[in-house]
């Protein structure tokens, strides 16, 4: 019997072509690939796709990844095929490691951020560091902060944590356009931006401290009250005793106080 | 001239009718079999079959798309074979309604593969919404002093399979059932699942059966 959707051979159809297609693209930021190099890229992409067991119809992530990737200020000529080789790899890893949780859009994005602003154009370091974070983070939604704050050296607010913040420096030299690029992000009429938490981190951190400090003047005045109160029992009951007086009128029939 | 010509197409047809070996094709895998045999009787070339193949998969990235909410070009191999399964189950359901192999062949062969998913999906839709509703009066006429498997059945097997199922992206899931007081075993597709809800409803109101309308299921 034949069969009529046979899948074992899509994903290992060569996107060359399209890859080299972008060079057009990527010309504009003094970024292209040769034909060899388009070739590698694509077997690299068709590896990942086997080993990672997915399918991909097209040239699909590859075709974002450069598109976002050639604008990087830390990549040259020199290093531009072996960086795309890595992320091409480590896109699809990443993406069958976080169940398909993210979107295409998000996790290049997240990515590109990653190796602006905390490796500094160093692939070594996005591959050893960033990449194992990136899993957890999305992995564990509206909890990483929580649950790996210390671990993945979260603590950006107070500038004093273990690895330096460089987001400001490299967000005034690029431009907040630079990261907020919607159209790069989504090329359908379904995109949900934040498909996983966690995106406004660095807002978040000043509220936090606020809400910190709030809890802190709250315990102290609790401190104070208990130190003063000599029973505080008694001393609650009889403030409950005083609210319910003032919650009925006159004529109230209550059967828990006289008239 | 012009019944001439329609008595040369009514014999024309009559000649391909003969040429499909209905032995060749197999009920349960309808659009793969039907087309090996139009293959076999010269009804269906290689080249129209290897173009079938192409646009199957330009169907099967279409609904990858669906599935994804475009979000993503990849997924795992699993779901795509899930998916693939789901897009022939819907071509089987439309090409089996027409009821007829000769008119089933040319459909497969002249219409977009998209189309007949689409045609067997809303087939295969209008039986899961059947299906939800018999499910809700099987459960509200349940038998008193059931047996557990019976039970079991009603409240937790169906439940899953009914909240699992998608048309859409799962029309080819199966419920997996036991119960051989109802003389019911075996794995079924959704439209045998409606057959078998509409049999327990019938056993349900049944002269042998103890019947029973029982209000505190409803809102479960």
């Amino acid at each position: 019997m034949k069969e009529l959707i046979s899948l074992e051979n899509i994903s290992l159809m060569p996107v060359s072509k399209e890859i080299l297609e972008l060079n057009e693209y990527s010309g504009e930021y003094g970024l292209s690939l040769t034909a060899e190099e388009a070739r590698e890229l694509s077997e690299t992409r068709n590896r990942s796709l086997t080993e990672n067991d997915r399918i991909e119809m097209g040239a699909g992530a590859v075709v974002k990844l450069i598109k976002r990737f050639c604008t990087s200020k830390y990549i040259g000529k020199e290093d531009y095929s072996y960086i795309l080789n890595e992320l091409t790899y480590l896109f699809y890893y990443i993406k069958t490691e976080t169940d398909d949780k993210v979107s295409d859009g998000d996790l290049i994005e997240e990515m590109y951020e990653r190796f602006e602003l905390f490796c500094r154009g160093s692939i070594d370091t996005f591959e050893t560091r960033e990449v194992e974070r990136i899993i957890r983070k999305i992995n564990s939604g509206k909890n990483y902060y929580k649950w790996y704050k210390d671990r993945d050296e979260l603590d950006y607010n107070s500038k004093e944590g273990l690895r330096e913040a460089p987001g400001n420096v490299v967000r005034e030299e690029y431009g907040l356009e630079h990261f907020t690029n919607d159209e790069e992000l989504a090329d359908h009429d379904y995109y949900e931006k934040d498909t996983f938490e966690d995106y406004e981190m660095y807002e978040e951190d000043d509220d936090l401290a606020a809400e910190l400090d709030a809890f802190d003047e709250f315990l102290d005045s609790e401190a104070i009250s208990a130190r003063d109160n000599a029973d505080v029992n008694i001393a609650k009951e009889d403030a409950d005793d005083d609210d319910d007086d003032d919650e009925c009128g006159d004529d109230c029939d209550c059967h828990h106080h006289e008239h | 001239m012009t019944d001439k010509i329609n008595e040369m197409n009514e014999n024309k047809s009559l000649a391909e009718i003969k040429k499909l070996d209905s032995a060749d094709i197999d009920r349960k895998n309808y659009s793969s079999s039907l087309a090996e045999a139009g293959l076999k009787a010269g009804l269906m070339t290689e080249a129209e079959f290897d173009k079938l193949k192409t646009r199957l998969l330009q169907t099967l990235a279409e609904v990858i798309g669906y599935y994804t909410k475009s979000e993503s070009s990849s997924v795992k191999a699993d779901t795509a074979a899930e998916l693939s399964e789901s897009i022939v189950y819907n071509i089987d359901t439309y090409l089996l309604s027409l009821a007829d192999d000769e008119k089933a062949l040319v459909a497969l062969r002249e219409k977009n593969p998209s189309d007949l998913y689409g045609q067997g999906y809303l087939i295969n839709k209008k039986i899961y919404d059947e299906a939800k509703i018999l499910y809700g009066k099987a459960r509200l006429s349940r038998l008193k002093n059931a047996s557990e498997n019976y039970n079991k059945t009603l409240d937790k097997y169906f439940r899953y399979y009914l909240t699992t199922y998608s048309p859409k992206f799962l029309a080819h899931m199966k419920i997996y059932l036991t119960l051989p007081e109802y003389s019911l075993s075996g794995a079924y597709h959704i439209d045998e699942a409606a057959d078998v809800l509409r049999r327990i409803c019938e056993i349900n109101r049944g002269p042998s059966a103890d019947y029973v309308i029982d209000n505190t299921h409803v809102g479960e």
